[in-house]
């Protein structure tokens, strides 16, 4: 236990550091909502009803920017290496990777909503259902990211494949995230999609681990 | 100083080590006897095998053959890894944005928490006055040395190292080799891939490992 706070710490010290990778995030996802209004036209209702399948759309483009970073500082620096001889197993370490990377780009993202919201001009309940939405699907785009890092860790273009491992993996997500956040098929619609969101985040998050201990293990041979 | 106590009989045994990387076989028939308080260097030519032996001791490859370490043996494939090692590799392990404080607890907090080691193993390796500066900030020496201050906070009775000496000046040299003597004579087994001989005291028993390039 001591040595994941001790690992959870590292990573979010040494990521609080290394800076740029916040402001770049935050700076995409805000473009995200500049250039989509502009793209739609001077339509506010439609620009409205589009808003939350284009703030979901927004997280989960945004949420595979940094997604290289996961694991491959720590295969380049030879610390994977090193993991493997102390007390932590990879899956265990994949788990706390799983959680820095949630902290350090699901949640900004999550926290920074409410502007894109006042882009995108939608009404403060259907903002809240948003972020609620988000809040209960990211978890399981963040495990599809750690997988996807995973696998691409000892490719040169990592940074290239491991997003469009993602993308047609987190259609699911997308389109629960969105269906509870607007839905458009009438009462229980919303309620019934949040449940399966929240569902496949916990699935999602309880095997990514497991997964990306395998990919690991086969990328250092 | 930490007490430094004998460690407990450990022995390693490798027989007919066969590994391929790829296609390419890159290691074929290497046997190794290492009884407890033994320093063996590996040597040989680039591209001889000498990380993947290294690799295959440590757990870390699939191969065919034998190796042994204390009680446990294994056969084929890959065999656990043994938390009885500490596997020091070309790259340091170190994150440049941390301090080198921060990193030496890191490693210690992993190997269960041993922080009262930091402070001699820092002033081991002559890198004390930068406790609180930036390890990317530090030289590739001075990185090296503080990667190798690894040894001294794990306690751990085998070392496997490669290229250990690499980035260190003459200074440095003489410490790992004491720093070897000293596991030896603990009764530790020290296996490190070299190019440039380290030269341990001269009563510390020593095998040579010598890979041939295929």
């Amino acid at each position: 236990m001591q040595a994941l706070w001790a690992l959870l710490i590292r990573d979010l010290k040494s990521a609080s550091r290394a800076g740029g990778s916040l402001t770049t995030l935050i700076a995409f996802y805000l473009s995200l909502g500049v250039i989509l209004p502009i793209a739609i036209g001077p339509d506010k209702p439609l620009l409205a009803s589009l808003g939350p399948a284009l703030i979901w759309t927004g997280v989960l483009l945004s949420s595979l920017l940094g997604l290289d970073r996961i694991f491959v500082a720590d295969h380049d620096d030879g610390s994977l290496t090193a993991f493997r001889h102390t007390r932590l197993g990879l899956s265990a370490i994949s788990f706390v990777k799983l959680i820095v990377h949630w902290l350090t780009t699901a949640l900004p993202l999550i926290v920074l909503t409410p502007v894109m919201g006042v882009l995108f001009s939608i009404d403060l309940d259907t903002l809240f259902a948003v972020m609620l939405t988000l809040l209960l699907g990211t978890p399981a785009i963040t495990a599809l990211s750690l997988v996807a890092a995973a696998l691409s860790v000892s490719l040169k273009r990592g940074a290239v494949i491991a997003p469009i491992l993602v993308m047609p993996l987190a259609i699911p997500a997308v389109i629960f995230g969105v269906g509870a956040a607007k839905p458009v098929l009438g009462a229980g619609q919303a309620e019934t999609a949040l449940l399966f969101l929240s569902a496949m985040s916990l699935v999602f998050v309880a095997f990514a681990p497991f997964a990306a201990a395998l990919a690991l293990r086969v990328s250092q041979e | 100083m930490v007490p430094q106590l004998p460690f407990p009989k450990i022995d390693i045994s490798v027989k007919g080590l066969r590994c391929k990387r790829g296609e390419r076989t890159v290691l074929d028939g290497v046997d190794l006897q290492a009884p407890s308080g033994t320093f063996v260097a590996v040597r040989g030519p680039n591209g001889a095998g000498k990380s993947t032996f290294l690799m295959c001791v440590a757990g870390l490859l699939p191969f065919s053959g034998t190796v042994s370490i204390g009680s446990q043996g294994w056969d084929e494939d890959e065999h656990p890894i043994n938390e009885q090692m500490i596997f020091i590799t070309h790259l340091n392990a170190i994150k440049p944005e941390l301090t080198v404080y921060e990193n030496l607890s890191f490693w210690a907090d992993l190997g269960g928490g041993a922080r009262d080691r930091i402070r001699p193993a820092l002033e081991a390796a002559g890198v004390s006055r930068l406790r609180d500066v930036p390890a990317g900030a530090m030289s590739k020496g001075q990185q090296r040395r503080c990667s190798l201050a690894r040894l001294l906070l794990a306690d751990k009775p085998i070392w496997l190292l490669d290229e250990p000496t690499s980035a260190l000046d003459k200074s440095g040299d003489i410490w790992i080799a004491g720093l070897i003597s000293a596991q030896v004579r603990r009764g530790g087994v020290v296996i490190a891939a070299t190019h440039r001989p380290i030269e341990p005291e001269a009563d510390i028993a020593m095998v040579t490992l010598d890979l041939e390039a295929r």
